[in-house]
């Protein structure tokens, strides 16, 4: 069964929660054991195929290949010989077992872009054989394995997700060797990644962040709260954990690694690229609470003497230009702040005029050690999109944008995610 | 960041990074939900049950809390463990593990006992409101409201702090213990002679201190935040002195109590079956503030655990099934969830109004609701730390499991004596 799209009345599903402990009979008629559980082999971008069957019998189980399996219906499967091998089951690389591995597990539906317990599990028969071919989340599926048999119609009613929508997560059994690339996951945008990490273990989060680019995770990452953060990067080595922060903007860099205790800190700042971690290692001397602690040193600087037109080259010369970048920050050789050069007056600048000609000189300052309330109330004042912070020096360290600020205001009613604090 | 970056030229100071005593930094900022679950005991029916005991049996029954001192820092050490390894929380793991049949059961064992506990909070609640002269028809609907628009709010984070603060007042128990000068030698007899009283009562207090030192929903509280925690796993040995340390102080509390109430209430021969009997342990350290003393650690003690109970219960139910889960002022959004999280505050507030509740005789019958969920609990918590598959090299060693078994084994033993016990009652 390879069509598109998938109805969700289709009545031949088959539910394993309903095949689970159907006897299994030779082709003479003979009961000879019990379904125990379902191996099918994970197949990217389409539905798994059943390889076998695993069975129970006396105490004992064995592996039923499905080339010798007629049907599989729920209440009975047929076997189409008379005799068995009774071999144990081998996982294979890419094999599952339906019941052990994925039944009542959690995955990501990559559509709704949620995570979701697998309640029960539908097969499909079709001309390459029986596949899985959707998952059931609803709270009735709980409800129909736990009654009676014949009481199961009482709580009819799917809540179905196709199973081509949904990543299966390896982290919970390493023993089957898997290795997940989420091609679905891909094409999230990392607010939808972040929703669905931070309702993950962290062990999960983990894999589903390495299973992204390092820039892709590194953005996701900077969506959770900064003790989501700290979670996570504890759930990977110091090598990746040290490669993603790097990818992250500083000042989002210093407030995680605040948060993990300090000999880890040391370790992951030296595991860092030295740039990176200098300018980690700079911000994290101010109080976090303070506009030091606040800014970010991923910003756009430019010398007074240099030509105007040099500011659209720095731009398309660095590699990880800041996102949130209107003004360049003029910047004189002793590192003092001249002024301000707003992208529109480079825009509008004569062609060969100095920056010291067409920048803002005397730009509205913030100090390290002012209080972020206060910072938020002078880019208000003043309509800024960000402000220069200088030390007692008027030295240049870094600048607070706008959207930095707005973190720290709503910092208060700000809860993204769950806490699992409580979870039982 | 290129060279030529001006930002480089203010001299780079290099962060004065705890490089000395980096050990000693890391437990510290890992210390905590060991903590806190293990004194969690000292709550309403840990009050009530430890005074009861020392003040019916003296200092007879001191060994069963040097018995049990062990068994919770094995308990404990498993769920810590597991949190740690899988980054779950154990109804995730019953679901995973065992499938739908085990986890209605476990949960629904659960929800009866952290309904039974929370009503004890209650309970807690009005007794130290009465202690104070504020009548329990006005204090524990007020704390009912509180506690549920704190957390719906999201303000209970701020106020858990205060509250915490407030139940360290009980540190006055120690001192109390020691200017009521006991009889030490027989502090130190019952410390060593195991001897369980041959009475109904006798066995229904060891099962209920059993109840009430290692309660169910503290474990699963403490198994999901060292899930949650920012800690590698290969720094668990701090965790594990976390949960050592917790349960040291927490019995060591306990102890204490049984000891003040012996050495005041049992030579007296008084009989205790309300919150001020149990506040005059304390009698020799505050004299007649001693009341006032109780009435805030029980406070405390009461409005810490409550939400807790509520949220673990919510948590619980909607992780086992699947459901929409997380704290909403929106009731659409996670109906299940919030639900729950209501009732238990609500029905447990309900139960807590009604007149004649006898305070020490009902908080015993609620801790050995708890004694009796116990087993349940080890019995997922020992199969779950000895999954191979699960914990990999980090699973059981042979004598946690038999620290277990004994653990279990003693509750349902003790639990079918007190049923042959009240079989027997009903028919002399």
């Amino acid at each position: 069964m390879t069509s598109s799209t998938l109805s969700t009345t289709d009545a031949d599903l088959m539910a394993l929660s309903e095949l689970i402990a159907s006897p299994i009979v030779e082709r003479q008629g003979e009961r000879i054991a019990r379904v125990k559980d379902v191996v099918a082999r994970l197949l990217e971008g389409s539905y798994p195929l059943i390889t076998g069957l695993v069975s129970r019998s006396a105490g004992r189980d064995f592996y039923i290949p499905i080339a010798r399996i007629a049907s599989i219906q729920p209440g009975q499967v047929q076997l189409n010989s008379a005799a068995v091998d009774v071999g144990r089951f081998q996982r294979r690389e890419g094999e599952l077992l339906l019941v052990k591995d994925v039944l009542d597990r959690q995955v990501i539906d990559v559509r709704g872009t949620r995570v979701v317990r697998v309640n029960d599990l539908y097969l499909s028969h079709g001309h390459e054989g029986y596949r899985v071919v959707a998952l059931d989340t609803g709270g009735r599926a709980v409800l129909r394995r736990l009654v009676p048999a014949p009481m199961r119609a009482r709580f009819a009613g799917r809540m179905l997700t196709d199973w081509r929508a949904v990543e299966y997560l390896m982290s919970d059994h390493p023993s089957s060797r898997l290795k997940a690339r989420h091609l679905g996951l891909q094409k999230l945008r990392p607010q939808q990644l972040a929703r669905i990490v931070a309702e993950l273990s962290k062990q999960e989060g983990a894999e589903v962040l390495s299973s992204l680019d390092e820039e892709r995770a590194a953005d996701t990452l900077e969506e959770l709260s900064t003790e989501q953060q700290a979670q996570l990067l504890s759930a990977m080595s110091v090598e990746q954990a040290a490669d993603l922060i790097e990818e992250m903007e500083p000042d989002e860099a210093a407030d995680v690694l605040a948060k993990v205790p300090s000999p880890r800190a040391a370790e992951l700042l030296d595991e860092m690229e030295q740039p990176e971690s200098e300018a980690v290692r700079r911000l994290l001397e101010y109080d976090a609470d303070s506009a030091g602690g606040v800014m970010t040193s991923n910003v756009l600087t430019i010398g007074p003497d240099e030509p105007v037109s040099n500011a659209l080259l720095v731009y398309q010369t660095r590699e990880d230009a800041p996102d949130f970048a209107y003004y360049f920050f003029v910047v004189d050789a002793a590192g003092g702040l001249g002024g301000v050069l707003s992208m529109r007056q480079v825009l509008i600048a004569a062609p060969g005029s100095v920056v010291r000609d067409v920048m803002t000189p005397d730009p509205v300052t913030a100090q390290a050690t002012d209080e972020p309330q206060h910072v938020a109330e002078v880019i208000a004042e003043y309509n800024l999109l960000a402000i220069p912070v200088v030390d007692e020096d008027q030295r240049f360290l870094g600048a607070i944008t706008v959207d930095d600020i707005l973190d720290v205001l709503l910092k208060g009613s700000w809860r993204r995610g769950r806490s699992r604090g409580f979870g039982g | 960041m290129t060279p030529a970056d001006p930002l480089a030229a203010p001299q780079p100071r290099p962060r004065p990074l705890v490089r000395r005593f980096p050990r000693l930094i890391l437990l510290l900022g890992i210390l905590g939900p060991g903590l806190i679950a293990a004194n969690a005991g000292n709550d309403a029916g840990g009050i009530a049950t430890y005074s009861a005991a020392g003040a019916r049996y003296g200092y007879q029954l001191l060994w069963v809390l040097v018995v049990i001192l062990v068994a919770l820092i094995v308990v404990q050490e498993m769920c810590a463990r597991l949190g740690s390894v899988t980054g779950m929380g154990f109804s995730d793991l019953v679901r995973e593990r065992f499938g739908v049949r085990m986890t209605s059961f476990v949960v629904v064992a659960l929800l009866v006992a952290n309904l039974g506990t929370t009503f004890s909070e209650f309970i807690g609640v009005g007794a130290a409101a009465e202690l104070l002269g504020v009548s329990k028809l006005i204090a524990v609907p007020l704390a009912a409201a509180l506690l549920w628009t704190l957390v719906v709010f999201g303000s209970y984070k701020v106020v858990e702090r205060v509250f915490l603060a407030m139940a360290l007042v009980f540190v006055a128990y120690p001192i109390a213990a020691v200017l009521a000068h006991p009889d030490w030698a027989q502090v130190g007899r019952g410390l060593v002679v195991p001897e369980v009283p041959r009475t109904f009562g006798g066995v229904q207090l060891v099962i209920a201190i059993i109840g009430t030192t290692i309660t169910p929903y503290m474990q699963l509280y403490l198994q999901s935040s060292v899930a949650e925690k920012a800690v590698r796993p290969e720094d668990y040995v701090y965790e594990r002195i976390d949960v050592i340390a917790g349960s040291l102080f927490a019995n060591a509390v306990a102890l204490a109590i049984m000891i003040a109430t012996a050495a005041t209430l049992f030579e007296r021969g008084a009989p205790i079956d309300s919150a001020s009997a149990a506040a005059r342990a304390l009698e020799p350290v505050a004299g007649p503030a001693a009341e006032y003393l109780v009435a805030v650690g029980l406070l405390g003690a009461c409005l810490l655990a409550a939400p807790v109970l509520a949220l673990t219960s919510a948590y619980s139910v909607t992780e086992a099934i699947g459901l929409e889960k997380g704290v909403s002022q929106d009731f659409r959004r996670a109906p299940v969830f919030m639900g729950i999280f209501t009732g238990m505050i609500f029905v447990a507030m309900a139960f807590a109004l009604l007149p004649g509740i006898p305070f020490t005789s009902t908080l015993l019958v609620i801790q050995i609701v708890d004694a009796l969920v116990l087993p349940v609990v080890l019995f997922g918590l020992l199969r779950l730390t000895n999954d191979r598959e699960l914990m990999g090299e980090r699973a059981n060693t042979p004598l946690f499991n038999v620290v277990g078994i004994i653990t279990a084994g003693v509750v349902i033993s003790l639990s079918t004596l007190l049923a042959v016990l009240i079989i027997g009652r009903l028919f002399v």
